[in-house]
């Protein structure tokens, strides 16, 4: 078996956990903190999809579906039935995961490329029907006074998150979770028989691999952890709008994965770090007037060039200067 | 029935319209093995560049060579498409094309936001208006130019395919491309010929269609996906098969549009229907199987 990290990534990872613990005790101004949350967000979504992207080597479209699906499911039930903050989640988490099944069943049928189209109609149609079904999820109004997380803990404390610092905390061990459900699935059996089905589908098959039965695993998974992340985001923001189920949330997922490295846990950390935190400072500190759409054409063109120049994205490049710097293998 | 048969027209005008976006979509994938996912940004393109001949009041000219203008500028777009994009990931896996064709679409998209605004551009032409009636049945001649026009060129192409040679050397790489190569068949300029064809196509589309809609920046996802709905019913990279399938497409749409209380908004989510059906019990395309173009 495996070891769930490398020594070096575990490092990586300690040094990094104790920074993210301590960064709100440096950066304590509302905005900074909240710049945090957001590259925490898109540390999760981002591994989430990395598990189809990279490991599998299925690309869908659908990321950003799931997202928003389970916000909604949480922005109209929670209220509801009352589950509190962990319920919440899992509602999400669960919902999405089967509808990821059932979407991942027809559109797997005949090729990749028929499984990316297939998810991109679902995208699509979903955004369509959460904008025009007005008497369920209000349309364009939005959904709003999603309640904050409450906890009741034991000796009849009450306990609600409202402060940016909170949420922030109770990010933190989600994105360790996610961490480790990533890793226990990439490092296992199951993480070798999807680079097997990545790399050649037929010799896998060969070998009495079902690679069918993986692509969905990791879909299927990707997706719960997408659910559940926005489960969380409507839990923090409490408004709950369409566009969360916007397509140009995929490419800012790709350009994360791609640039930072597909299937490198330090690679997508490294992007989702780079390209959540760099737009947010370029807006908030810098003069200059950095509007969405600029930042999309940009994101579009580094894209383009990395995939047609660097596919091994940010990972590769670190990896060589290590490996330049001392020739020790582990 | 006259309201019967007017739904009916309306859905042939769209099925004329995906027409138009399936055939080039399945030219590319029949000769590249590439889904192009920004093909209906070509569209908006195309849309825009008609809005700009529109706009600029100096040169006022007839429809007919608006469209041809609008024609020879996206087969010039499709030849740099090829040239900046394609040519360099052409030989890498499909994930790479998705990605690759993916980022040119945000950046399509982007830039006309950046110069169009997001305001939706009227096209209108003089045939808009004009409403003829045959057999009994109101319809404006903007439509039946774009009935017509569009089976001509669907006729053409098929006679290009069949009978000259860059046709034919199209549907042999279609059918196996390692022995063209062999053989000696220029690919390279195949693939640009291609790519050219297939963006005329959309342009063609711009130039007939877009005055029936606004054009806006964000318009080509949501063609990109009925032409590929298309494409996945008439079987992957068949001419024939896609063509008569956006009709379908285009009709029903109409049809539950017209017909399904409170449809009219729902309409789109028909091609996701149509996806998962066609995908779960033929997966080979509703007209069976065929290799190649």
């Amino acid at each position: 078996m495996t070891a769930l990290f490398k020594r070096r990534e575990l490092w990586f990872l300690v040094t990094g956990g104790v920074i993210a613990l301590l960064l709100p005790r440096v950066f304590t101004s509302g905005i900074a903190q909240s710049i945090m949350i957001l590259t925490g967000i898109f540390i999760i979504f981002a591994l989430s999809y990395d598990l189809s992207v990279g490991h599998v080597g299925t690309v869908h479209l659908a990321a950003p579906t799931f997202f928003g699906l389970g916000a909604y499911t949480t922005a109209l039930l929670g209220p509801q039935f009352g589950f509190g903050f962990i319920g919440n989640v899992m509602l999400s988490v669960v919902l999405m995961a089967v509808l990821a099944v059932l979407v991942g069943i027809p559109s797997f049928r005949l090729s990749d490329v028929t499984f990316a189209i297939g998810t991109l109609a679902f995208a699509l149609i979903s955004q369509i029907v959460v904008s025009n079904a007005v008497d369920i999820t209000g349309g364009p109004l939005c959904v709003k006074g999603i309640p904050r997380p409450h906890f009741t803990l034991p000796g009849g404390f009450e306990y609600t998150i409202t402060t940016t610092q909170q949420y922030y905390y109770l990010l933190v061990p989600l994105i360790f979770i996610t961490i480790i459900v990533y890793r226990l699935l990439t490092t296992s059996r199951i993480g070798r028989t999807f680079v097997a089905v990545r790399e050649d589908e037929i010799s896998a098959s060969a070998a009495g691999i079902n690679p069918l039965r993986y692509k969905m695993l990791a879909f299927v998974v990707g997706a719960a952890i997408a659910g559940g992340l926005g489960s969380f985001q409507a839990q923090y923001v409490t408004v709950i709008c369409p566009t969360e189920l916007a397509l140009d949330l995929t490419i800012k997922l790709l350009i994360i994965i791609f640039v930072g490295g597909t299937a490198t846990l330090r690679g997508v950390l490294l992007g989702a770090v780079i390209f959540t935190t760099l737009p947010e400072l370029m807006r908030n500190l810098g003069r200059i007037n950095v509007t969405p759409v600029h930042q999309q054409i940009l994101f579009g063109i580094i894209l383009l060039l990395v995939i047609t120049y660097a596919p091994g994205g940010l990972e590769e490049l670190v990896d060589r200067l290590q490996w330049r710097e001392s020739s020790d293998n582990d | 029935m006259e309201i019967f048969a007017e739904h009916l027209l309306n859905g042939l005008t769209q099925g004329a319209f995906y027409a138009l976006v399936t055939l080039g979509l399945a030219l590319i994938f029949g000769v590249a093995r590439l889904v192009n996912f920004a093909h209906g940004d070509f569209f908006m393109v195309g849309g825009y560049i008609l809005f700009l001949l529109q706009s600029t009041k100096l040169l006022s000219m007839p429809y007919a060579i608006q469209i041809l203008i609008v024609v020879a500028s996206l087969a010039i777009f499709g030849v740099i498409f090829e040239y900046l994009v394609v040519h360099r990931i052409l030989e890498r896996s499909w994930r790479v094309h998705l990605v690759a064709t993916l980022a040119s679409s945000i950046i399509m998209v982007n830039v006309a936001l950046l110069i169009f605004t997001s305001d939706p551009k009227q096209v209108p032409t003089p045939y808009l208006t004009t409403i003829v009636e045959i057999f009994g049945i109101r319809i404006s001649v903007q439509r039946l130019i774009v009935l017509v026009t569009v089976i001509l060129v669907y006729l053409l192409l098929q006679w290009f395919l069949h009978n000259t040679k860059t046709g034919k050397a199209m549907r042999a790489i279609s059918q196996n491309r390692d022995m063209c190569r062999v053989v000696g068949v220029d690919l390279r300029r195949i693939s640009v010929i291609t790519f050219a064809i297939s963006a005329a196509l959309a342009g063609l589309a711009a130039g007939l269609l877009a005055p029936l809609f606004a054009v806006n920046p964000s318009m080509g996802g949501l063609i990109t996906l009925k032409g590929l709905t298309a494409v996945i019913m008439g079987g992957l990279g068949q001419i024939s098969g896609g063509f008569y399938a956006a009709f379908i497409l285009g009709i029903v749409e109409s049809l539950f549009a017209g017909y399904v209380p409170g449809g009219f908004a729902y309409k789109d989510v028909i091609s996701f229907g149509f996806i998962i059906i066609v995908l779960l019990f033929r997966p080979q395309g509703l007209f069976g199987r065929k290799i190649g173009l």
